[in-house]
């Protein structure tokens, strides 16, 4: 749903965000186990739904628990220094309705971080060198980035097996 | 034509919100950067004939146009735009023989109006030509526009990818 046509800022920020992050379930119903990992970019095998799906959710753990809040990475992500650029999408062997379901559980995670701080008050780790990003930067960028992988799933999931919109994919 | 940067990390939320749009904004033309006039015609999705580059850039420009000028402005549709009752509910991406130049010139024309529309309202201002819908406020206006523009770009990355193989920016730029 989307958010109150007058609320404030908060209030849209997360809403918008909340919206699309219950729209890549949504895009993900009736996907058969097989299609949810089918490549149909062969310039592209990891544009995949399942693989679309972790990375929005470890895109979520970055931004929210890494940047903002402020969590070093001690091993519990897949990223290692001289590995995969993109190994959290590697997940050939992992169930959709995992991946879905942990996505989840991040975005309640990200709004228990965003929850607790101001609009204005900045990342807590030192990101990149021209300085820290505020909670409303972050969350404007996750609005765009959740909503580019959204069109990415729309034509994923059409190319797929014709599905389109939002009714239900059955 | 070149990216619009980022707004600044810590710019307050009108410069965030109006920022983020035009930075969306700008990866359309990227997104079309050497394309041939044929293959920004061409459909790769076959069950939505509609969604070629050419009709995605259209449907973007209208959109623009249905929310800041139809809707927070309030300017009635005399029949100025594509959509007519009883018409083809999709009828502003019927442009089989528009140059895609043209297309995206009237989008970034589009763009600049719906800036300057918004350029001395309050984010809290509301919809002025909803008729007896709710209105919704700029703020509301905006945050969707950044989530549809983006969610587009995501078609148009896809779409792109299956005609031609290009990917990301900076390899359409080599192109040109």
């Amino acid at each position: 749903m989307r958010p109150p046509l007058t609320g404030d800022e908060r209030t849209q920020l997360v809403g918008w965000l909340d919206h699309l992050r219950s729209l890549v379930r949504v895009k993900c119903e009736g996907l058969s186990e097989v299609d949810a990992h089918r490549v149909v970019l062969p310039t592209s095998p990891l544009t995949n739904v399942a693989s679309l799906v972790a990375h929005l959710r470890w895109v979520e753990y970055s931004w929210f628990q890494q940047n903002l809040a402020g969590v070093p990475d001690t091993g519990q992500t897949p990223w290692t220094p001289d590995g995969h650029p993109d190994a959290e999408m590697l997940v050939d062997d992992v169930p959709l309705a995992q991946l879905l379901d942990e996505y989840e559980a991040e975005n309640a995670r990200s709004n228990a971080v965003v929850a607790a701080m101001d609009l204005g008050d900045v990342e807590r780790a030192v990101v990149r060198d021209s300085g820290q990003a505020s909670v409303r930067y972050v969350l404007c960028h996750l609005i765009e980035e959740t909503a580019r992988h959204l069109g990415h799933l729309d034509i994923v999931r059409e190319l797929l097996d014709g599905g389109t919109g939002y009714e239900s994919m059955n | 034509m070149t990216e619009v940067p980022r707004p600044a990390l810590t710019a307050p939320e009108r410069d965030q919100l109006i920022g983020w749009l035009d930075h969306q904004r700008s990866f359309v033309r990227m997104k079309c950067t050497g394309l041939s006039e044929e293959d920004a015609h061409r459909n790769v999705v076959p069950t939505s004939p509609l969604m070629t580059p050419a009709g995605l850039v259209a449907h973007l420009r209208w959109n623009e146009y249905s929310w800041f000028q139809l809707s927070v402005l309030g300017v009635p549709d005399t029949g100025q735009t594509p959509w007519t009752e009883g018409g083809h509910p999709d009828a502003e991406m019927l442009v089989d023989d528009v140059p895609i130049a043209q297309l995206l010139d009237e989008y970034d024309a589009e763009c600049a109006r719906s800036n300057e529309a918004i350029a001395n309202l309050s984010l809290d201002a509301l919809e002025q030509g909803t008729g007896n819908g709710e209105p919704a406020s700029l703020r509301y206006v905006l945050c969707h526009l950044i989530e549809e523009t983006a969610r587009h770009v995501g078609h148009l990355d896809i779409i792109r990818e299956l005609i031609d193989g290009r990917t990301g920016y900076t390899k359409l730029e080599e192109t040109a």
